[in-house]
């Protein structure tokens, strides 16, 4: 903590900045009173969710997001060297405390949608599923993390193409799935299951049809499982690229 | 110790294309070419030894060193270290050993050597007493008090190289490996570095694996040396074996009683002439250098002869040059 000013500017950015999305989705609402059923509070509740549990993976898995530079510097040749698990090294090899900005805009989101959503038949339902929600939101998109990361032992470039499903994802769940294309809502309903990080239970939670994912309501109870699942592949995949690694020049 | 057997590395280098397109198609592209870093090479080191490993640039030297040290998985082949498979059972095989990379610290960049050292007796979970012993004893060797407070980034190469060594040996590992532990260094900090790694072998029966251009290091180090080169073992004996057998000429230096016209003896032949000084060059392949002096006793007075060995670094050129001229059908033109 050598640069506090330094720090909590970066802090306010990230805030700010994950505000914008807030902006967009406020004024979006400003035309119209629903959006195919889905009215401001209800979106923002998606919004902080996703926000919260995007939030907490950077929090976490801060390592996985320097790892190819630390492939290319040679710096995991000393992870291997020590008699710690490098899965556990890697991702706490990097603690990015300024991603506070977004873990608190989420949770503020969420905070203020969350009395607007409130009634008594989905009380049960929220106070079930809220946090496992989030939780298994944060593994889905560790998981993503980790598996963008792993893909940098094999190569160096191509990387990018990840954003798409990290930031474009993010994006996408902060909207509710019916509003966008077919192909869209089943990539990411059978696919990338990331649907299931906030969309459908939410959705189920409120006795909203889940129509536009096309799965049975009760599947939507499981939704953290979802995450637990991808996080479970992810560190699998983890190991098996650890095993082909083959290290720079002397 | 260490039994490798018939250990492979390969390397697959992938073929790279430009631009997006380039890069999505080389995510799912196959395309590669195999280059074989180290190809079947058998060695065993018992507990204790302190082993040179020689090659030029790029010979497998540093492939095989990560492969013994579990950063590497070996394409075919066996290695078991102490009975354990480094790379199947890194964790517990990383408790056992020690390196230093001359080439890149293994330390933390921001930290002060001597928090570097208590965080590593965390790791190691060194017990309280071994760590404060062993402190000590490096401090005192390898002369680290007056740089024990320096961050390591702000260093000098062999301030950190002392720092680096100390550090690899602080948890007592049964076997360390040294991959060019004095690149870069001066005379007296490589004099320093081979007296620390000579007595820790020495005392605490450390197994040490040294891999090293500096053949000084080896002359002052090593009773047995492996040289391997494209991948594959040259030699794996005892030095002087190195040097009687790949040695060529040695010399030998006669003073005579008088003067002579006709100075030439059977078997060798004469390389200086300095008054009645003469130095003669002769292989030492077969019955040594008895039946030159006989032949030179029964033919002359000689007042004094001395004998000189080729020494370790003219040995290895010559085996390199040997190798590569065996390996190489066209020299490079001037």
């Amino acid at each position: 903590m050598q640069y506090r000013t330094s720090f909590l500017l970066e802090v306010l950015a990230n805030f700010c900045y994950a505000f914008i999305d807030l902006a967009a989705t406020i004024i979006l609402f400003t035309h119209t009173p629903a959006l195919k059923g889905w009215n401001l509070a209800e979106t923002a509740l998606l919004l902080g969710m996703t926000n919260t549990s995007f939030a907490l993976a950077e929090l976490i898995g801060g390592g996985f997001d320097l790892f190819p530079q630390m492939i290319r510097q040679g710096g995991f040749d000393q992870v291997l060297v020590r008699p710690l698990g490098h899965f556990f090294q890697v991702m706490t090899s990097e603690f990015v405390l300024r991603r506070f900005g977004r873990l608190t805009q989420g949770l503020m989101v969420i905070a203020v949608a969350l009395p607007r959503v409130f009634a008594w038949k989905t009380v049960f339902g929220m106070a079930a599923l809220l946090l496992p929600v989030i939780a298994g939101g944060a593994l889905f998109y560790l998981a993503i993390f980790i598996v963008q990361a792993t893909v940098a032992i094999w190569t160096v470039e191509s990387l990018e193409v990840f954003s798409i499903i990290t930031n474009g994802g993010n994006e996408v769940l902060s909207h509710p799935l019916d509003i966008f294309h077919p192909v869209l809502r089943r990539f990411f309903t059978y696919i990338l299951p990331m649907a299931f990080i906030n969309y459908i239970p939410v959705a189920a939670i409120m006795g909203k049809p889940l129509t536009a994912a096309g799965v049975p309501p009760w599947i939507a109870w499981f939704s953290p499982l979802f995450g637990v699942g991808a996080f479970l592949l992810a560190r699998r995949f983890w190991d098996y690229g650890v095993r082909h690694y083959q290290s720079t020049g002397s | 110790m260490i039994v490798a057997k018939e250990l492979v590395k390969e390397y697959k280098i992938y073929q790279h294309r430009r631009g997006f397109f380039g890069a999505v198609r080389n995510m799912f592209s196959t395309s590669h070419t195999i280059v074989r870093a180290v190809d079947q090479i058998s060695f065993r080191i018992a507990a204790g030894e302190l082993v040179g490993y020689l090659g030029p640039n790029g010979a497998g030297k540093s492939t095989t060193i990560k492969m013994l040290t579990g950063i590497l998985v070996p394409t075919s082949g066996e290695l078991t270290i102490g009975g354990i498979v480094p790379w199947r059972e890194r964790v517990k095989h990383a408790r056992r050993m020690g390196v230093v990379f001359g080439q890149r610290t293994t330390l933390w960049w921001d930290l002060p050597v001597i928090e570097t050292m208590d965080l590593l007796r965390t790791i190691y979970k060194i017990p309280q007493q071994q760590y404060r012993r062993n402190l000590e004893m490096f401090t005192d060797l390898l002369g680290l008090s007056e740089f024990l407070n320096t961050p390591v980034r702000s260093l000098s190469l062999g301030q950190r190289m002392r720092a680096d060594l100390a550090a690899a040996f602080l948890h007592d590992p049964e076997i360390v490996f040294l991959d060019e532990p004095t690149i870069g260094l001066d005379v007296l900090a490589k004099e320093r570095i081979r007296q620390f790694i000579a007595t820790i072998n020495c005392e605490k029966k450390t197994t040490v694996i040294l891999t090293t251009h500096d053949l000084g290091d080896v002359a002052k180090l090593c009773r047995r040396v492996m040289m391997i080169d494209h991948g594959k073992v040259l030699f794996d004996g005892a030095l002087a074996e190195l040097v009687s057998r790949f040695g060529g000429e040695r010399r030998l230096v006669v003073d005579f009683a008088e003067e002579y016209d006709d100075q030439s003896i059977a078997g060798a032949r004469i390389i200086a002439k300095e008054g009645r000084k003469v130095t003669y060059a002769f292989h030492s392949n077969g019955n040594g250098v008895a039946p030159l002096i006989e032949d030179l006793s029964r033919k002359y007075k000689w007042a004094d002869i001395s004998l000189q060995d080729p020494d370790v670094e003219t040995t290895i050129r010559r085996i390199y040059e040997q190798w590569e001229s065996d390996h190489s059908a066209t020299r490079l033109p001037c």
